[in-house]
């Protein structure tokens, strides 16, 4: 018997241990698939841009220099993109927040009359929208055009991730905290601020993540709706930067080298371009990353 | 579009929010920003403002996506006055006018208000009849820039370091050139004992290193895409260049040269970028190309040459772009604008010299492509890393600026030659004997002609590009493909899109003087 049962341990351990180095292959697979575009990004712009397209980087940098980010930085438009793009962001994100978390809140509460009328409002406009021409005469009319207002009060609320977050109170905050806090003498306030927000640190880390690269890669409502480049965000200012890029440089007989090397050291602008417009993605990620893991599974009523 | 022109409709035109008459206008331009440095811009404002009396509104908006932009505020019932820039299609035009949203200027052209535009017409009918939308009205201002060199814009060059170490001719016919590219691909002419050369390479991405060059050999010139949908004129008569014979001896000849292994292996699947890294690598690679300026990492090996004959008899018909004809929408006038007399007489002036050249290559100053020097301009000492050519549109009020060169102007005491610009004015002169005088000038299309033929043109264009790469690589045989490919585009409604193209061709014609 115990001879058996040693067997069957070493065995399980053993399909354990393939299951393992499998599993972990994949993923490490799977990890470096996903990984090698940003790392092939940023090797590329740091390298000579005729081994690039030659295919010469493709493991490591070849003939590494600074000039895409040299050139980049020299164009003054950058820094106050950046900064308007740190604005519209941050503020843009905090409205979103308070929207849509108080909203989701309210309608996770099965007591909310009408609670049914308004989801189903909620969930119209998601199907159903203006069009661009009757928004641009709202915004106009709203004499919000050129402010930040256009940038960040259109997108004030967003539904699909109210009705994430909804989702998430109604199964993950039990109904008997909510008697608890009444027991104690607790107002729906109380019980918002006090226990359903600290329980729900995950789902608040993950939507300011989604708001805030909804915010940081929007581009459209700057292009129809802004009108002073003074105002524009960095996608804005970066998508003015590649379309100059582009323009034809070698429409008059010119000096043939300065061409060629006006050719180049746009192409090495072109991926720098790429990870300035990244960094504060790349630079948000870890800081979230810590509630994906902790938080959704801790629960707070045991049995 | 469709759906703008309904909202435009729905919304009615209640015109722009012009408050009162101050007997001036207003002016919309996409320029990328008021505040540029240096102060460029408020100069050029200055000097705009310099040539009338009336008080001009400036109004500004980005280039980037700018006609998207613009069309959505049209849409939606808002006009500029008077806008000048080079963002609007032919077709946007054409629908502007049959909605009625801008004026017809001909009839403020005359000789007392408009005397530069008035002289213009008469002594170029080319842009006046390319100027007339498909209705008889003109509804634009265009821009003309002369200097012809520059519209040259395929030039064939050949590695001649290659060639003379070889001991090889300069190729004159198809033939040659098959013996020489052979002798590159298998005499290791680089001699760093690789077989790495490419004979032959083009790039079906690029506005001029595009492979129908070669049909010139046969005595035809063509192009691809939006504008010049590989048409080509013979006597008066628009022929689609894909279905004649002389095409189809063209994609024998290449070919023959890919299954030799003399034609880049990549040339259908290259980008842009990997094309040019070919050229700019540091040991020579590439034989022979063509581009429109010779741009390359060891650009003192190549040298231009002549046209190829196909076979030493048929003399070559080399294309030019029909730009030299100008530009023929570069400002317009709105339905609401208060003193449209007032704006031409304004924008007759652009055409004086002085004007036109700050107009078109920035504005005369100590920071800016060029100076004035008394009476005559000078090009400036450029910042680091620049060219003219891309520096000028950060010198510009807005790239699209109406204007006038004429060719005696270039490299006059007045306007000198740009370093290079001479050198290219130079391979002009020898491919000027071959220059096709038939060229296809991109004519006006009415509205319903555009949404027509852009539904032919999609699909046959595609099949074009799908047979000539598989004939090409040999996945498909020309020889029993061919008959079925030429009824396919009958098929496909090619003789209707021809149709189009011809009549749109007869009108600008019939705008030319006899």
């Amino acid at each position: 018997m115990a001879k058996t049962k040693t067997i069957n341990k070493i065995k399980d351990s053993g399909s354990d241990r393939v299951f393992g180095i499998v599993n972990g292959t994949i993923l490490t697979i799977f990890t470096l698939l996903v990984l090698y575009p940003i790392y092939f990004i940023l090797s590329a712009s740091i390298s000579d841009p005729t081994y690039v397209n030659l295919g010469e980087t493709f493991l490591f940098p070849k003939g590494i220099n600074f000039l895409g980010y040299e050139k980049l930085l020299e164009y003054p438009t950058i820094l106050r993109g950046f900064a308007n793009s740190v604005l519209y962001t941050v503020s843009g994100v905090c409205i979103q927040m308070f929207t849509c978390v108080t909203c989701a809140f309210a309608l996770s509460r099965k007591e909310l009359p009408g609670r049914r009328w308004l989801n189903g409002f909620f969930v119209l406009t998601m199907y159903i929208g203006g069009g661009l021409v009757p928004s641009y005469i709202l915004y106009r009319d709203l004499h919000i055009l050129n402010t930040i207002w256009v940038i960040i009060l259109p997108t004030a609320l967003s539904v699909y991730n109210m009705i994430v977050c909804r989702s998430f109170f109604m199964s993950n905050i039990s109904e008997e905290l909510f008697e608890a806090t009444k027991i104690d003498g607790g107002s729906y306030t109380t019980f918002f601020i006090k226990v359903v927000l600290p329980l729900s640190k995950a789902i608040l880390a993950v939507l300011v993540l989604y708001h805030a690269l909804a915010h940081w890669n929007n581009y459209t409502s700057a292009l129809y709706y802004l009108r002073d480049s003074r105002k524009y965000p960095l996608q804005m200012v970066l998508k003015g930067l590649t379309a100059s890029l582009s323009s034809d440089v070698q429409d008059m007989g010119m000096d043939a080298k300065a061409i060629a090397d006006k050719i180049k050291a746009e192409q090495a602008v072109r991926y720098a371009i790429i990870i300035i417009g990244s960094i504060p993605v790349f630079l948000m990620y870890p800081f979230v990353q810590k509630y994906f893991v902790k938080g959704v599974m801790v629960g707070s009523v045991k049995g | 579009m469709a759906v703008l022109m309904l909202a435009l409709a729905l919304t009615g035109c209640n015109g722009g929010g012009n408050a009162g008459d101050d007997g001036g206008f207003s002016v919309l331009i996409p320029a990328e920003s008021p505040d540029k440095p240096d102060g460029l811009y408020q100069k050029s404002l200055e000097r705009l403002q310099s040539l009338t009396d009336v008080p001009i509104t400036w109004e500004y908006m980005s280039d980037v996506d700018g006609a998207s932009v613009l069309k959505m505020q049209i849409a939606s019932g808002e006009f500029p006055e008077v806008y000048i820039g080079g963002i609007f299609q032919p077709s946007d035009i054409s629908q502007f006018a049959a909605n009625e949203i801008i004026i017809p200027i001909e009839d403020y052209i005359n000789e007392k208000d408009t005397p530069n535009i008035y002289k213009l017409y008469q002594e170029r009918p080319a842009i006046k009849a390319a100027s007339v939308a498909p209705d008889g009205h003109i509804y634009t201002l265009p821009g003309l820039k002369e200097d012809m060199a520059s519209y040259l814009e395929n030039i064939m060059y050949i590695n001649k370091v290659w060639l003379d170490k070889l001991g090889l001719d300069i190729p004159k016919t198809l033939d040659d050139l098959k013996v020489v590219l052979k002798a590159f691909k298998e005499q290791d002419p680089n001699g760093n004992g690789q077989a790495d050369e490419i004979p032959l390479t083009f790039n079906l991405a690029s506005s001029s290193d595009y492979p129908e060059v070669l049909l010139s050999s046969w005595g035809l010139s063509t192009k691809y895409g939006t504008w010049d949908s590989w048409l080509t004129v013979q006597d008066g008569e628009v022929k689609f260049a894909p279905v004649l014979d002389e095409w189809k001896e063209m994609i024998a000849y290449y070919r023959d040269l890919y299954a030799e292994g003399l034609l880049d292996m990549e040339a259908f699947t290259q980008t842009g970028e990997q094309y040019n890294a070919k050229k700019g690598a540091s040991v020579s690679k590439i034989g022979v190309h063509w581009s429109n300026a010779n741009a390359m990492a060891n650009s003192d090996e190549y040298i231009a040459i002549e046209p190829l004959s196909a076979d030493g008899k048929i003399k070559p018909a080399w294309r030019i772009h029909p730009g030299y004809i100008g530009t023929k929408d570069f400002m317009v006038i709105f339905k609401n604008c208060r003193n449209p007399k007032e704006a031409l007489k304004w924008a007759d002036k652009f055409y004086e010299i002085d004007n036109s050249i700050q107009n078109a290559f920035g504005e005369a100053a100590e920071n800016s492509t060029l100076s004035k020097v008394g009476d005559n301009f000078v090009w400036n000492e450029l910042p680091e890393g620049e060219v003219v050519s891309s520096y000028m549109y950060s010198c510009v009020l807005t790239s699209g600026m109406p204007c006038f060169l004429p060719e005696e102007v270039y490299g006059s005491e007045k306007f000198p030659f740009l370093p290079g610009q001479e050198e290219k004015k130079a391979v002009y002169e020898m491919y000027k004997p071959y220059l096709d005088d038939e060229v296809w000038p991109r004519p006006y299309y009415a509205v319903e002609e555009a949404n027509r033929l852009s539904e032919l043109t999609t699909d046959i264009f595609s099949l074009v590009e799908t047979k000539r790469a598989k004939w090409i690589t040999g996945a498909e045989d020309l020889e029993s493909g061919w008959e079925q490919y030429k009824a396919d585009i009958k098929r496909m409604g090619g003789d209707e899109m021809l149709s189009i193209y011809q009549g749109a061709y007869d009108r600008y014609q019939a705008g030319m003087p006899k």
